[in-house]
């Protein structure tokens, strides 16, 4: 478990790098408001400082590249709740419940449960990570394409919890948001859907799609309103409510520790990813709440708990990149990069024998925990201001620095082009009740699903039920994923038939 | 006494719905033609399939309304309580919206030929103006800084080029 002597030698150093601490800081804040541009992601971040971290110790590179990374986890969040334009697929689910708190005018007290969400969900996460890295390294390896689709299918179940007023139009836009995301090169490398254009080889862009469905169409929407928050008297921004957010959030610990433990375990696995992590811990809390009605209108719980799932996908993706050199996901194979500019590749070999700075990185990340509190109650303070600004100006700043995130993103016009094409879509989707969340939901799943299905029908030899009986992870994955989505319905259909029993006997 | 309402269809959805079946029809022959082999479709065939039937129950329902369920009209709709997506379109705002929209659409085909520097700056002038901004000196104001904090964000943090008008040149003078 806990290696004693080199947890002493991380201390020691932590001790004396004195500018591995001085770079926090600005590591947080960067992200912070880099992530709270839209299309701006924290790997974009990471790989315009990769280069400044040459000059660094191998403990400082590292610690600044996770404070950007545990920054910009937040700042996703900031735009998601105050405009309903998540910063990053990362911030999805934020959205959900957190706008419809800022057009009630309780966008102080959102902001707040997110930032404790985030700073809570991040240094439990790590906690997890310090407990059991190695653990967590070797439970890891053990999963297949068969456990990945189970967790990716998982997530792509949110489809039918997303619902507006009609059911059918909301599965209906997650199969074509999973349609979508099948464009491009197939895992079998067969184009589909690319109209031969060389830029959809890799498929449509999903975050330049994801800020056009959420961003351009809402923005389109709010053309003819004056504010964001209609009432003048709740257009105020109250760094005491904030405060008090960040109070109220305590007061949901199992949702914070549900959401953490899903960040931290789903964080961990390559190519998954903080949006699965935010999608499934949001999912998970809507079904095991007594009034999953009130989600997607503004139920505090929303906001926490997918926060909370998405900050603490940092401390997991952290784990295989150090013990095992597998980067989860985008920003962490920046991180790879970075270790490799330093002649190190982490792995098992690496958290052997550079324990001590596995640890200090951890042991640094509960600082930069305590930092993103203290530093991100001021920066939420000021960005929070955007309610106050008219929407008319808003408007075209925001989807100028939109389209520069898109381009960024995508490194040519086909990322602004589909934000267009995709803001049109989202536009006409609202006006009708169709569910966007529920189509961007499909466009981040699908072509995980289809790759680890196609993976897990040719390695059971085309469906064999003796591999799945041989798979526990996958029996257990299955049993846990069946029990979310009926335990509720059984016990609702139970309790009612005993109700019908007893007034039937009266 | 309950009123007899009549079903309204709503064109405009039946349009979109017509736009969504068009898509999913080229798709999914367009994904046979180039493999119609189980491993290509594994996933698009079921989903596909499911999306048809989705399309042709909503679609129809739109059309010729649903028995057994009151029917209502689309100005009915236009009163449904906040939440409903319909009452966010004000009145009046229709038109800011379509031409929101074609400003958009514009800026964005412009930025091969004008460079995001300077369709920048004409984008968020033409917007603030459509929606009712007045005051020369801020619109001016804004869309400069705007449009000089993106050409330096690529000009200096960016490793690939973005086409800018006249940022760069001005970059390099400097």
């Amino acid at each position: 478990m806990i290696d004693w002597q080199a947890l002493q030698s991380a201390v020691h150093i932590l001790a004396e790098s004195y500018t591995a601490w001085l770079l926090i800081f600005p590591g947080i804040a960067l992200g912070m408001i880099g992530g709270a541009i839209p299309g701006v992601s924290s790997a974009l971040i990471l790989a315009i400082v990769l280069p400044a971290t040459l000059w660094m110790s191998l403990l400082s590179a590292l610690i600044f590249m996770t404070a950007i990374y545990t920054g910009a986890a937040f700042g996703v969040a900031i735009p998601a709740i105050l405009m309903g334009v998540p910063g990053s697929p990362a911030a999805v689910a934020t959205s959900f419940d957190g706008y419809p708190m800022t057009q009630r005018g309780e966008h102080n007290l959102a902001l707040g449960l997110a930032l404790a969400a985030s700073t809570i969900g991040h240094m439990g996460a790590y906690l997890i990570l310090f407990l059991g890295i190695g653990v967590i390294s070797h439970a890891v390896l053990r999963l297949g394409p068969v456990e990945m689709l189970l967790l990716m299918l998982w997530g792509l179940t949110l489809i039918a919890v997303l619902r507006g007023r009609y059911m059918s139009r909301s599965l209906l836009s997650g199969l074509i948001g999973v349609l979508i995301a099948t464009i491009g090169l197939s895992p079998r490398d067969v184009m589909r859907g690319t109209f031969d254009v060389p830029e959809l080889l890799d498929g449509v862009p999903v975050v330049s799609a994801m800020i056009g469905l959420f961003a351009a169409s809402e923005l389109f929407n709010l053309a003819g309103n004056s504010y964001l928050v209609q009432r003048s008297d709740l257009r105020n921004v109250n760094v005491r409510e904030i405060a008090r957010g960040m109070v109220d959030a305590l007061r949901y610990p199992v949702v914070i520790l549900r959401g953490l433990i899903i960040g931290a375990t789903i964080g961990g696995l390559p190519g998954v990813g903080a949006a699965v992590c935010n999608l499934v811990s949001y999912a998970e809390t809507r079904r095991g709440d007594k009034h999953p009605e009130t989600f997607g209108k503004g139920n505090p719980k929303g906001v926490i708990a997918a926060e909370a799932g998405n900050a603490s996908s940092e401390a997991g993706s952290m784990a295989t990149l150090l013990a095992l050199g597998i980067p989860g996901g985008a920003s962490s194979a920046v991180m790879l990069a970075a270790l490799s500019l330093h002649d190190v590749t982490g792995g098992p070999q690496f958290l052997d024998s550079s324990k001590d700075i596995v640890y200090a990185i951890i042991l640094n990340n509960f600082v930069q925990g305590a930092v993103m509190l203290v530093l991100g109650l001021g920066l939420i303070g000021l960005m929070a201001n955007v309610i106050r600004i008219p929407v008319r100006v808003l408007i075209p700043v925001i989807l100028v620095l939109a389209t520069f995130g898109s381009y960024s993103f995508s490194g040519n016009i086909v990322g602004p082009i589909t934000m267009v094409v995709f803001g049109f879509i989202g536009w006409f989707m609202q006006r009708h009740d169709y569910s966007v969340p529920a189509c961007v939901v499909g466009l981040i799943l699908g072509g995980k699903v289809e790759a680890n299905l196609l993976q897990t029908y040719q390695i059971s030899g085309g469906g064999q039920i003796s591999y799945f009986l041989g798979r526990p992870i996958a029996l257990v994955l299955l049993a846990l994923l069946l029990f979310s989505l009926f335990s509720r319905p059984i016990m609702q259909w139970w309790r009612r038939q005993r109700t019908t029993n007893v007034l039937t006997k009266a | 006494m309950p009123s007899e309402r009549q079903h309204v269809t709503d064109w405009e959805h039946v349009f979109f719905l017509t736009i969504m079946l068009g898509f999913l029809v080229w798709y999914l022959v367009d994904a046979a033609a180039a493999s119609p082999t189980f491993s290509n479709l594994i996933l698009i065939a079921p989903v596909g399939a499911a999306a048809f039937i989705l399309l042709l129950y909503i679609g129809a329902v739109e059309i010729v309304g649903r028995s057994g369920v009151p029917k209502t009209s689309a100005s009915d709709q236009n009163e449904l309580p906040a939440e409903s997506a319909s009452s966010r379109f004000r009145a009046g705002s229709r038109r800011a919206i379509a031409l929101l929209m074609v400003l958009f659409g514009l800026f964005v085909a412009a930025i091969p030929y004008l460079g995001l520097d300077i369709a920048s700056f004409i984008f968020i002038i033409a917007t603030l103006w459509l929606l009712g901004e007045r005051r020369v000196i801020f619109t001016l104001s804004l869309a400069l800084g705007i449009s000089a904090a993106i050409s330096i964000a690529a000009l200096a943090l960016l490793t690939f080029p973005i086409p800018l008008g006249i940022a760069r040149s001005l970059w390099r003078a400097l």
